[in-house]
């Protein structure tokens, strides 16, 4: 059987500058996966290429998803294929309500489902979709109402994120960052609505540069990505070694 | 049914006609009249034109306009098309009028508000049956033709009064046409303390191919008087041009309050000329929609004056272009008296090669102390070749008072479609959204469910191009 997410050999440029030279890595659900590394090492290019943001470009390698080849499809077509990114940096989109847009990215996903005979979500079924959601992740009920991320402090646009990822339930889900800018609550609430929804039908890619978080969502391995490639791999001790020593053993390696 | 010539062009003989086919009284025949000297007497603006120089009338046929048609009289509401029969017709509705062609038309007010003196009509009955409160109120007060409102004053001694715009005529060109051939369009009077809660609607519709749209909108209140109308206008698409210079006048006597709504979703075939002007008295209350939706150009003059103390309006400009749609706007919120407030609002979005000029005008004169104006004008490109200008002017003549204005035009911000479309939105639908999310802080300000709904209706055929 195909693995659910397999990258192979990823080469990515932006704006000519190539920044991934050469990625392998593969994904299955019921996993959990760490991306870290320092500063610049391509970890949040790799979100967005896997998600299809224009601005990145492959010229090289593949992504597959269930055995298939996503490089042709549209972000829209990745995430209702089951992909997820929860991003490092969530954009405002003012005068768009919380509920009004996860109603109709969550209708989005059931018209490509039900094909013909698409039916969008009824709002009271809808309403009690978030309200038990949005209380995994202690947000309060006025945030349906609120405008997408309009004025949301960082903790909250993080809580958002991850609320849109439970209401979505995605196969493969991209975590990006999502412990930067967090205070030690805000890392215990963020997690525990991840581990919450891990399961058989998750697996899951935290990209992240300090270890922290993986106190809370525990990873079965660990990549480390060093200028634009996976420099060393291992299981979750690994991440214990770079939080003690830090990243400099693991460039030396890749600059001899 | 008498034989009525079909007459092209304007001309002194077909006025004469309109105004006997109407049974007009002499004061309205003299009124035309003088009107059409005014026409005669004024040059068709030219690109030299301070406000006419971001609209060409290069292709505007003047020749060819059928000033007016006769009565249908076979004509019933249930021949409009599926699409608008709705409109005017709400159970909820407290009155409505339908009018085709500019002139047959069909009213209906609830009893009740017959019974307390409230009027519902169109303009030539109005003429006949409510002769003096036309005679009062026709052009004389609101769009009037006595001074040209937007050019620059200087008294006798060579001072400056009012900066205005040095080089126009303004809006009286198409005025005085409109005074010369107005034609139908919606009277409503309103009695003293009569409160209206529930919505007046009308529906104007023209098909009949190249006739004019004249038709004029006179809306009073008397002291303490309250209503909503809600003014639809539609018309049949046709090849032919389709010329139109209507008017709307809202009178507010002191105390009273006015919701007015209107929504012109002409055909793209319409060249849409207009000037709408309110006289809000004292301690007024005014909120107004202005919505753009059709024609292929609109020129629009719409005019707040705050005529007595504590008066407050709010003016809401909704207008979304595709193709090749023209829209050229023109607002002045005028405070001639003290403790005003006018709050103006003006959002549109701009599709294909559609294109848009605001200019905002803000006049406090030396007697307007203590009033508030506020203007904002927002353009939202939804594609690159859609272009918008945004032009805000401000005359403080006053020392107490606050003022604030801002504009902006700018594209879809791709961040955001990125990021709706990483949720599983497809990107049409991601623009949509974004477009009603641009547009919610325009909707949100209007105070009707049933208009609120309209223009998310609007914003979604736009988007998606019907
Ligand atoms: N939009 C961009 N334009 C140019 N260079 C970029 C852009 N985005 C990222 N980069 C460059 O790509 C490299 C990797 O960045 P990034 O993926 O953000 O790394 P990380 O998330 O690991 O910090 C950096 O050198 C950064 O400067």
């Amino acid at each position: 059987m195909a693995n659910d997410l397999e990258i192979h050999d990823l080469h990515v440029e932006v704006e000519g500058k190539e920044i991934l030279r050469g990625i392998n890595l593969t994904v299955n659900k019921g996993e959990v996966h760490a991306v870290m590394g320092p500063n610049g090492s391509g970890k949040s290019t790799l979100a967005n290429t896997l998600l299809g943001h224009p601005h990145y470009v492959v010229t090289q390698g593949d992504i597959l998803y269930k055995g298939n080849s996503v490089l042709e499809l549209k972000p829209d077509e990745r995430a209702r294929a089951g992909m997820f990114l929860a991003f490092q940096y969530p954009h405002s989109v003012s005068g768009v309500t919380v509920a009004n847009f996860l109603r109709t990215a969550l209708n989005a996903k059931r018209k490509e489902r039900m094909n013909g005979d698409f039916k969008p979500i009824p709002i009271p079924e809808f309403r009690k979709l978030m309200r038990e959601k949005m209380k995994l992740l202690k947000l309060d009920e006025s945030f349906a109402t609120r405008y997408l991320n309009e004025g949301f402090s960082g903790g909250e646009k993080k809580r958002t994120e991850i609320l849109q990822m439970a209401v979505l339930e995605p196969e493969i889900a991209i975590l990006d960052e999502t412990d930067s800018g967090l205070d030690i609550d805000g890392v215990r609430i963020v997690s525990q609505g991840v581990n919450s929804l891990q399961g058989p039908n998750l697996g899951i890619l935290i990209i992240t540069h300090y270890q922290r978080i993986l106190n809370y969502i525990k990873p079965n391995f660990v990549h480390v990505l060093v200028k634009g490639k996976i420099a060393v791999e291992g299981g979750p001790e690994l991440a214990h070694k770079l939080e003690e020593q830090g990243y400099d053993w693991v460039i030396k390696q890749v600059t001899e | 049914m008498t034989e009525t010539q079909t007459l092209v062009g304007f001309s002194k003989q077909a006025l004469e006609a309109l105004s006997h086919i109407n049974g007009e009284p002499e004061w309205m025949l003299a009124r035309r009249l003088e009107a059409w000297h005014v026409y005669n007497e004024t040059p068709l603006p030219g690109d030299k034109d301070e406000l006419w120089r971001r609209t060409s009338l290069q292709g505007l046929k003047l020749d060819t306009v059928v000033p007016f048609v006769a009565d249908d009289p076979k004509w019933t509401p249930a021949r409009l098309p599926e699409e608008f029969r709705g409109l005017a017709k709400s159970r909820q509705a407290a009155g409505a009028l339908i009018m085709h062609n500019g002139r047959s038309a069909t009213a209906q007010l609830k009893p009740e508000y017959r019974d307390r003196g409230v009027i519902l009509c169109d303009m030539n009955t109005a003429l006949r049956e409510h002769p003096d409160l036309v005679r009062e109120h026709f052009m004389t007060r609101a769009v009037s033709l006595a001074e040209n409102r937007y050019a620059r004053h200087v008294n006798a001694q060579g001072v400056t009064e009012h900066q205005g715009y040095s080089d126009t005529i303004g809006d009286l060109k198409f005025a005085s046409l409109h005074g010369a051939f107005w034609n139908g369009g919606t009277f409503l009077y309103v009695p003293r303390n009569v409160v209206i809660e529930q919505p007046i609607n009308t529906l104007t519709y023209f098909d009949a191919p190249e006739v004019g749209i004249f038709s004029h909108s006179l809306i009073i209140l008397e002291q303490g008087a309250s209503v909503r109308l809600i003014e639809d206008l539609e018309s049949a698409a046709n090849e032919a041009q389709r010329f139109g210079s209507r008017a709307v006048e809202l009178i507010l006597r002191p105390n009273s309050d006015l919701q007015y709504f209107n929504l012109q979703d002409w055909a793209q075939n319409v060249w849409d000329f207009t000037s709408q002007t309110a006289i809000l008295e004292r301690n007024t209350n005014l909120v107004w929609l202005a919505g753009m939706l059709g024609s292929a150009v609109t020129k629009a003059f719409l005019d707040s004056r705050i005529e007595g103390s504590g008066a407050n309006v709010r003016m809401l400009g909704f207008f979304f272009g595709d193709k090749e749609q023209h829209f050229d706007q023109h607002t002045f919120q005028n405070h001639i008296h003290p403790n005003g407030k006018s709050d103006l609002l003006y959002k549109g979005a701009l599709k294909d090669k559609a294109y848009s000029a605001f200019r905002g005008l803000i006049r406090i004169n030396p007697d307007a102390q203590r009033s508030d104006a506020y203007q904002q004008n927002r353009n939202l490109l939804l594609s690159n070749r859609a272009h918008a200008d945004s032009i805000p002017e401000l005359e403080i003549e006053a020392n107490d008072v606050r003022c604030t204005h801002g504009a902006t035009v700018g594209p879809i911000e791709e961040a955001a479609v990125f990021y709706l479309m990483a949720r599983g939105i497809p990107r049409p639908e991601a623009e949509r959204l974004f477009t009603e999310g641009f547009f919610d802080e325009l909707i949100s300000k209007v105070p009707l469910q049933v208009v609120q709904d309209r223009l998310f209706h609007v914003i979604r055929q736009k988007i998606v191009g019907l």
